[in-house]
């Protein structure tokens, strides 16, 4: 139990309805229910209620996509426990647009060799690191098939060592990493046809608050690309997808906490930083909600991303 | 004899032919839905609009399709989260202060023993959109799969279970960090734009 699920926890204990509160509401509804009956008609008119929207139904269940899936962007695990710190570099305006970046991004994953033992491996392993004040903190996250997922990491309220988060599906995530995450074969089972991706992408977002249907899409894009063991062909789909999306903010040259030069795409408060020529995720910064008092951004760079044998 | 017991889909296809099925999902469901209430409003208030929710659940007229899990529920929070905003909103407007318009911090508050703990909470919760919070507090609360949870704000699995996900890292990290407000310079960086404030 973390401190957020013991809050939560805390929190959500109320005292049951009482037997006459129970049956005083009942007594309205039926004179409600009366009156509507007679009349035939809807019993009350109060327009400024609403009803939820129909359901926007995703289609993931079915056969996994593509077995022989071709290579996974992995970036190169590294070693250092001292990394550097941040050199960033100020944007500017660039003739590149966001549409290029992407699509380079897409053909470099593509290209990418297959990585051996994909997609059979015990794990998906993302690493990375936050600095924050001067210091570095280290996240380590392996996510089973199944959506189970160890996690480590040194910035969190949490005691040392490796956490185990609830299985998948629960909705009740020990430690909120990947709380009713979608599965690997969810995630295979995604059309990997950027023509199919882009629409059922676009219509699963409508109802996200993120000020604008580019930015709904292009925030779900980016959940699905941090941390998550999408395969390689999807990660070239969801570069294609992101590439039709207008607005995006282009920096070149942004260096990350590991002095990697990256291209820094943002739109909203979402920022992925990639290398094109690789298709590598190098950092996600996130800022959302924008405006709301409080907001600070989260920074991580990912020292490694991509399937793993080895426990935790 | 046992009478058939028609599922929460079968009531909800009755509804604008036999409103006084709604009488069935009351018994189902009316407990559920008063905490559901209660943890946003405080209980007095959640007694208030009990009724009100089920009787604006008659209001739509049209046919409803339940969630594939097959329960009214998410249908249901859905309305009673329409019903506590329009309630904050009146409230709201006879205040000089502002207030939270889908939470009555003081109900909240009145369920922890310690103020640090308040503090916490409210620092968890703050970086997150109302949106974002009522994902995670749908899934934490009510224990709704992130899915019927999705059904209730009117958005799709994928991006409910990748919301909840960043929502729960939000305010994890928020906790973390002890203090609401950080530097805003890794985003600078990115974008050459200042934080809002």
């Amino acid at each position: 139990m973390n401190l957020l699920d013991d809050l939560l926890g805390s929190t959500g204990r109320v005292e049951d309805i009482t037997p006459d509160s129970l049956r005083n509401a009942r007594a309205a509804l039926d004179s409600t229910i009366r009156g509507a009956r007679t009349r035939h008609a809807p019993a009350r008119q109060s327009a400024n209620l609403r009803s939820p929207r129909p359901r926007r139904k995703i289609i993931v269940a079915g056969t996994a996509a593509t077995a022989a899936a071709v290579a996974v962007a992995v970036v190169p695990r590294l070693s250092g426990q001292r990394p550097a710190p941040a050199h960033p570099a100020p944007a500017h305006s660039t003739a590149v647009t966001a549409a290029f970046v992407l699509r380079e991004a897409a053909n470099a994953t593509k290209a990418d060799p297959q990585q051996e033992g994909w997609p059979h491996a015990a794990y998906w392993h993302a690493a990375s690191i936050e600095v924050r004040d001067g210091k570095t903190y280290h996240r380590d996250i392996w996510i089973a098939h199944n959506g189970d997922a160890i996690l480590e990491d040194s910035f969190l309220p949490l005691p040392p060592g490796p956490q185990p988060v609830q299985p998948a599906g629960s909705g009740l995530g020990t430690l909120g990493s990947k709380p009713g995450w979608l599965t690997w074969d969810e995630l295979y089972a995604l059309p990997t046809d950027p023509a199919k991706l882009g629409p059922l992408l676009t219509r699963d977002s409508v109802g996200l608050i993120d000020g604008s249907p580019a930015r709904n899409l292009w925030s779900t894009i980016t959940d699905l690309l941090v941390e998550t063991p999408a395969s390689p062909a999807l990660r070239e789909a969801l570069y294609e997808v992101a590439a039709s999306i207008p607005g995006i903010a282009v920096n070149e040259d942004y260096i990350d906490a590991l002095g990697r030069t990256g291209t820094a795409l943002t739109l909203g408060g979402q920022t992925l930083v990639i290398n094109p020529a690789s298709g590598q995720l190098l950092a996600w910064i996130d800022v959302t909600p924008v405006g709301v008092p409080g907001s600070f951004p989260f920074a991580y760079t990912y020292t490694y991303q991509g399937p793993t044998t080895s426990e935790p | 004899m046992t009478g058939h017991q028609p599922s929460d889909s079968e009531i909800l296809a009755s509804l604008p032919d036999r409103p006084e099925a709604m009488g069935v999902l009351y018994e189902r469901h009316a407990a559920a839905v008063f905490r559901y209430l209660a943890r946003r409003a405080g209980p007095s208030t959640a007694e208030d609009l009990l009724s009100e929710v089920f009787i604006a659940a008659l209001d739509g007229g049209t046919r409803v399709v339940a969630h594939e899990s097959g329960s009214a529920l998410p249908w249901l929070y859905g309305i009673a989260m329409n019903v506590l905003r329009r309630n904050f909103r009146q409230k709201s407007a006879q205040r000089v202060t502002a207030q939270d318009p889908e939470m009555d911090w003081d109900a909240v508050d009145a369920r922890l023993d310690a103020e640090a703990k308040r503090e916490q909470l409210r620092s968890a919760l703050n970086v997150l959109s109302h949106h974002d919070r009522e994902l995670l507090l749908l899934v934490a609360w009510e224990g709704l799969t992130p899915a019927e949870a999705a059904e209730v704000l009117g958005i799709g699995k994928v991006a409910a279970r990748s919301r909840l996900h960043r929502a729960r890292r939000r305010a994890l990290q928020a906790l973390g960090c002890g203090v609401p407000n950080r530097p805003a310079a890794e985003m600078t960086a990115a974008t050459g734009k200042e934080m809002p404030a």
